[in-house]
């Protein structure tokens, strides 16, 4: 094994730093993605969502009415709801309205029973065509579903009292729903499913540019030669560049923590309040960013280890910016596992690379975790960090590697 | 004892396209102390393959090298330690300064703080840095930067220089900063290897030389020694005589 100074390290890491803060593309893809770019996209997305929504719901939406003098208090109550502007299409054959209902020219049409609803005896249908495939329509119909649930309440006291029974004999029992999360909580937990995400993609681009350039741009600049024939050893310079990675990766995913939580933490409450709804989210106790940061750190230095072994090949940093590719896909699938609906981290997923962080994270978020599955997820991942440094290092050794032609 | 020493030493590279590359072949010769000794060759002749294995960046696929008392295999660090280091396409870390870059080189070098700085402020006396040395080296002129290169490669005052092409690709002005400043080693009894392909720098600058062609020595010696032995009355004449081709058909060795 060769011998490692300390001191030799601290220079080759000190010297990358500096040389990598003056590179432009690397300030823009450690600092500005990760504070300024991903929480202006997400508040903006989420703000354009909100607010298309709001003026959907402000919308009026056209409803044909075929027959509606059989049933009138069906008609009435229709004509009733808000936000449905009522035509009676009485006239027209069924065909052409359900035509004009996928065309669009209606939202929705109500075709209504023969019978005038007040034989007890029968249970005629009410036909709602709709296409729900359009939000319009979607909320066309829910309006509608309201106005005629309410109706059929109605319809089922009066017919109850006539028969002088009481409301129990429709309806057994009364359904009361408690939710114990807070507003607030409901908000986590939706930010717990896409922040291990971000997170570990921000983790992995925050290395990406710096260890292109420490070891393609050093080639391609040909300042390698001179490097290694410095008394500084392969395994130093490696180590260093490794740290010098490392803590790109690290800074980066800590600002974007960081920033996503404040920024968030605002916008979300910003975009609640475009619905009406008030919600205040406070930033996490700083166990749970302790944790989070706990499992980053091990991931950046996987996600620093994989990068430089596979930029080493590369003769030229366009090179490498293609090796790299694969390798982001590769990471995107997985992160995206706390995105499932009800994927927790459990049992052997700890072992499995980038998959245990996502789950990890998110269960540390929404203070539903497995400490043994959390205490694994950092084992493995610092496990699978060193192979790969040992990787690069043996990697860093070939002649065939370093001096590619 | 010698201040460089080669014996028998042989590089192959396995190529995926050509197959097995012997690109030094068995060559064997020596550097004396004080001395400024010459690697004359046209491209490919196996002279970068050779400064390479003594500067300890490529091991040797046979043969030995006992570079300022320290063997280019067993004890690598030690040789680098005792080396300055320069090639001719060397760049620089472009973002950096003059005076960074110095202080990078000077810590890996285990120079003290006081020692890095008065190594700088006299490689900056002596190549004339002071008024850039605080400019990133992207802003330098091609000139500018050629003179804090051969600073980098003296800056811990090394025994032995090994300077593989160190005038190839620059312009007369650049290539003359290096021919002065090899010129002025002679004087101050310092030893220096290069290589080279311009016929008349190896004429003019050094003490011996070794011809090499197709990874083989094909004669060592002092220029009367090397005349004397091919026959040839200059120079050129000897080189392809020796390099087994007509003058005509060897465009890459220039008489410069």
């Amino acid at each position: 094994m060769a011998t490692v100074r300390v001191k030799n390290i601290g220079a080759v890491w000190r010297k990358e730093l500096l040389d990598i803060v003056r590179d432009r593309r690397t300030l823009i893809s450690m600092v500005v993605v990760p504070i300024v770019l991903i929480p202006v996209l997400m508040i903006g997305a989420g703000a354009v969502m909100a607010s298309a929504m709001k003026n959907l719901e402000a919308q009026s939406f056209l409803v044909a009415t075929l027959h509606p003098e059989r049933a009138p208090r069906l008609e009435a109550a229709i004509e009733a709801v808000d936000g449905l502007d009522v035509v009676s299409v009485t006239g027209t054959p069924l065909d052409t309205v359900r035509a004009q209902v996928e065309r669009g020219t209606y939202q929705a049409a109500v075709v209504f029973p023969e019978d005038n609803l007040n034989d007890p005896a029968t249970q005629p249908p009410v036909i709602v065509l709709s296409r729900q495939d359009r939000e319009k329509s979607q909320i066309a119909v829910r309006r509608l579903d309201r106005a005629l649930d309410d109706l059929q309440a109605e319809l089922t006291a009066e017919r109850l009292a006539a028969y002088g029974a009481p409301a129990s004999v429709a309806k057994p029992f009364e359904i009361v729903e408690h939710n114990l999360a807070s507003n607030e909580q409901v908000a986590l937990s939706a930010l717990a499913s896409f922040l291990p995400y971000i997170l570990i993609i921000v983790t992995m681009t925050g290395a990406m540019y710096p260890a292109i350039d420490m070891t393609a741009g050093e080639k391609e600049r040909g300042t390698l030669e001179t490097l290694l024939a410095s008394p500084v050893g392969r395994l130093e310079i490696v180590l260093g560049k490794f740290l010098a990675v490392t803590t790109t990766s690290i800074v980066s995913a800590t600002l974007s923590l960081l920033s996503l939580f404040l920024v968030l933490a605002w916008g979300m409450s910003y975009i609640a309040a475009q619905v009406g709804e008030t919600l205040t989210i406070s930033l996490p106790s700083g166990g749970t960013l302790l944790a989070a940061f706990a499992m980053m750190l091990p991931l950046a230095a996987l996600f620093a280890s994989l990068l430089l072994t596979i930029c080493m090949f590369a003769k030229s940093t366009r090179e490498a910016q293609s090796y790299i590719q694969p390798l982001m896909i590769l990471i995107i699938i997985p992160a995206m596992m706390s995105m499932l609906p009800g994927s927790e981290g459990a049992g052997g997923d700890a072992w499995t690379p980038v998959v245990n962080v996502s789950l990890a994270i998110k269960g540390i978020l929404t203070d539903n975790y497995d400490p043994s599955f959390v205490g694994q997820t950092i084992l493995a991942t610092a496990l699978y960090a060193l192979i790969g440094i040992t990787i690069s290092y043996r990697t860093f050794q070939r002649e065939s590697v370093l001096f590619r032609v | 004892m010698p201040e460089i020493e080669v014996r028998n030493l042989s590089k192959v590279f396995a190529d995926r396209k050509r197959g097995r590359i012997r690109a030094v072949d068995n060559i064997s010769f020596d550097v004396n102390r004080g001395e400024i000794f010459g690697l004359l060759g046209t491209n490919g002749a196996g002279k970068t393959t050779t400064l390479r294995m003594l500067a300890t960046i490529l091991t040797p696929s046979a043969g030995t090298a006992v570079v300022a008392g320290h063997d280019v295999v067993h004890e690598p660090a030690a040789v680098r330690a005792k080396i300055g280091y320069l090639t001719g396409d060397t760049n620089l870390y472009t973002r950096l300064t003059p005076r960074e870059m110095l202080r990078y080189y000077g810590s890996l070098f285990s120079l003290g703080r006081d020692e890095l700085r008065s190594a700088i402020n006299q490689v900056s006396e002596r190549f004339g840095l002071h008024e850039f040395i605080d400019t990133k080296i992207g802003k330098l002129s091609t000139g500018q930067r050629q003179r804090v290169s051969i600073a980098r490669a003296v800056l811990q005052r090394p025994e032995l220089m090994i300077f593989d092409e160190p005038t190839a690709g620059l312009d007369p002005v650049g290539a003359r900063h290096i021919v002065e400043f090899i010129r002025e080693n002679r004087r101050g009894g310092q030893t220096l290897l290069f290589s080279t392909h311009y016929l008349r720098e190896a004429e003019k600058l050094c003490d011996r030389l070794a011809v090499m062609h197709e990874g083989t020595i094909r004669a060592s010696g002092t220029l009367a020694e090397i005349l004397a032995q091919t026959g040839a009355g200059d120079i050129e004449q000897a080189f392809f005589a020796l390099a087994g081709v007509e003058a005509s058909a060897a465009p890459a060795a220039q008489s410069a």
